[in-house]
Order: structure tokens, then sequence, then C-alpha cells
């Protein structure tokens, strides 16, 4: 199985909108303190003007033309921004379908997000994950992310966002 | 009497789903932010008319900005 990352297209909304509430739920991250998420997760539309939204899509295809998972790069001044200052990128909601997991689909996605940051001459990319997804923690740490506690959030009880922060480095001429 | 409602943490607005000079009960849903992992309901807490509503979709608000007026 080949992995390719592309930009998506409004073709792709239905699929990333199935995959990404399907991900955060398989996760325990749509739980009754996150209101109707799940609403806001699927609203990929809504979401599209704002972000750029990339899909992993499966080279051989297949269901839902083979997209198996899906990540918005967020720049500064979006209004989905929560973390980037200004010289610096993000990125949310990164799903990948829980039938794909494990098979370096998410990697795949915070590598094109890097190389985006990395285009943009982006300083560093930031990254919010609840407290108990400590999955998300190693993998964002195998990645070479680290801890940026001054970022972490707790917007109410229940609710604790621990931010991960990746230096990019200009790339070689 | 006016009820300001206000941001209590910065949000993106997601939904506006009432307009000004719409009739709203407590509890009824005036705007829907979202930020932090959440969704986050912003309600009418008195029955009356809305007078306006301060914010657009796609908007940023910073704690303590006027979402919208109820009377």
């Amino acid at each position: 199985m080949g992995i390719q990352v592309r930009p998506a297209t409004p073709a792709d909304h239905p699929a990333v909108a199935r995959l990404t509430v399907e991900a955060y739920r398989a996760d325990g991250q749509l739980e009754a303190e996150t209101g109707r998420y799940a609403d806001v997760l699927a609203d990929v539309a809504g979401r599209a003007d704002q972000t750029e939204i990339l899909v992993a899509v499966d080279s051989d295809g297949g269901a839902d033309g083979g997209v198996l998972g899906a990540v918005a790069f967020v720049l500064p001044g979006s209004a989905f921004a929560e973390l980037a200052r200004p010289g610096e990128a993000e990125f949310r909601m990164l799903a990948v379908d829980p039938s794909a997991q494990g098979r370096g689909v998410g990697q795949a996605l915070v590598r094109a997000c890097v190389a985006r940051a990395r285009e943009v001459r982006a300083s560093g990319i930031l990254i919010f994950t609840r407290s108990f997804a400590e999955r998300a923690q190693r993998f964002y740490t195998r990645m070479g992310f680290v801890r940026a506690p001054e970022h972490d959030r707790s917007p109410m009880p229940g609710v604790d966002l621990l931010a991960l922060h990746l230096p990019i480095t200009p790339a070689e001429v | 009497m006016a009820d300001e409602i206000r941001a209590e943490m910065v949000a993106n607005v997601w939904k506006v789903i009432k307009s000004a000079g719409d009739a709203v009960a407590e509890g009824d849903t005036l705007v829907i932010l979202e930020s932090m992992k959440m969704e986050i309901p912003v309600l009418a807490e008195t029955d009356g008319t809305v007078i306006e509503i301060a914010v657009n979709e796609g908007d940023v608000v910073q704690e303590g900005d006027l979402i919208a007026v109820v009377e």
C-alpha cells in the first residue's frame, strides 16, 4: 500500500468528515464535556477556507476514494489558529481512519504539514493533544516534537490540553 | 433589561444561529463557538428578543468580547 498526501478537494470532504469523527470517537475525544464537537469535525467545508486540508490516500484506491486520513494545516490569522504565533504554524484535527491506523498514515500527514511549514518559512509547528491521549503524545514525540508546557491550556474542567512543538529547520539549499 | 452575552474564552465563531429581531427563550443557542477541541454553544440567558449579534461566522473572539445582546 502506497500512501500519498495531497490537498483535499470538495469530493474528499465526506470521507474526511466520516473518518475524523470516527477517529476522535474511537480515541474517547467526543465525550460530553466537548459538546457536539463531532458536528464541528464533520463540517469540513466550514474549515476548508481557513485551513489547508490535506488528505492521505491509498495509491491503490479503495473505499471513499482511498482516503485514509486527514489533517488541517493552520497558519496564524486563521480563525482555527490556537497556538501559532506570527512566524509559526500549527495543525489540527489530525485523524486516521481507525481501520488504517498503525500503517504510517499519520506520520505521512505530519510530515506533509512540516513540509508546508518549511515552505512558508515557519520557525516551528505546534499541536495540542488531550491530556489522556498518551498514544498521540508518544507518536508526536517519536516524530521529534517536544512538550511546550507554556502553551498548555485547561479551558474547562475535564479538558486539559498539552502542547507540543517541533522546531523547523530551513530547507537545505 | 438588555443582557449582554460575552465570550468566556478565545474561540472561533463556528455558526451563527440567531439573528437580530429573533424571539428567543432562555437556553436557546444564539451562536456556536469552536475552540480547544470543544464545541461551545452560547445560550440566551433570558427570554426576549435578540437586539444584536455582534459576531460573524469565521470571526475570532477574545475573552470578554461581546457576542450578543438579548432584551
